[in-house]
């Protein structure tokens, strides 16, 4: 069975993912902080590939951080 | 090209170390703005976030303060500003960046308040699975709105009916 294609949380037009919008990137990580992988969210890959790069600022401002302690 | 190059919006955020006061990063940033616009650029907007918990350790400090400026910049001179930053003691990390077009800048507070908008959409689009046979939502959607409707009849022929039951007792009464 093939699974049903999931609709991206994120407006399709979405033009910039800050990356100062912690709450928001926060939906798009794992409990220990992890990036989801796209199969799970069910995101855009130019959504997604917006979202990695606004955690990876974000996790070297020290807004979030790499791994959970 | 000519004597400018093209001046391209860039945003840049500042991590000082929690040692300095407010003055003192003031007096940082408003240096660095003088740096700007001799360089013939413009500050659009600047938000100081204030002290704030680090999410890990940086160069032994736990906390920070944060500031974000939003500014046009000619585009040959940012690696001269990023050296001035590198060297300066004070400041623990930068990150510029380039703003997109129709970029509305937003401040801490402003973020951390619009994102409920957001969560409020997830929150939505994680609303209770569709049962089986409605596979799409206006589907769904429809069938709600005549089964709202069904209700508002029926209660309605129920208060005809209970008019018509209580004339026929009292009918019955007087017989």
């Amino acid at each position: 069975m093939y699974q049903k294609k999931k609709k991206s949380p994120l407006a399709i037009d979405v033009p910039y993912v800050d990356y100062k919008n912690i709450t928001l990137l926060r939906n798009f990580t794992t409990y220990f902080w992890k990036i989801k992988p796209r199969y799970y969210t069910g995101t855009t890959l130019r959504q997604q590939k917006m979202i990695a790069r606004a955690l990876k600022k974000a996790r070297f401002m020290a807004l979030i951080p790499y791994i959970r302690r | 090209m000519s004597e400018n190059a093209t001046h391209t919006a860039y945003e840049i955020m500042l991590l000082f170390s929690p040692d300095l006061s407010e003055d003192a990063i003031k007096k940082e940033v408003e240096s660095l703005k003088k740096e700007i616009t001799d360089a013939s650029g413009a500050v659009s907007f600047e938000d100081f976030w204030g002290r704030r918990k680090l999410a890990y350790p940086v160069k032994k400090y736990e906390e920070g303060s944060y500031v974000v400026l939003l500014f046009t910049f000619p585009s040959d001179k940012v690696d001269e500003l990023e050296q001035e930053l590198l060297l300066n003691k004070s400041v623990l990390r930068h990150l510029i960046s380039k703003t997109p077009q129709n970029y509305s800048p937003v401040t801490g507070g402003e973020v951390e308040a619009s994102e409920d908008l957001y969560f409020e959409e997830l929150r939505a689009k994680k609303a209770p699975k569709p049962r089986r046979g409605q596979k799409n939502s206006s589907e769904r959607k429809s069938n709600e709105v005549l089964s709202e409707k069904n209700e508002e009849e029926s209660i309605q022929d129920k208060k005809e009916r209970k008019k018509k039951l209580d004339a026929i007792l009292s009918d019955e009464m007087n017989l």
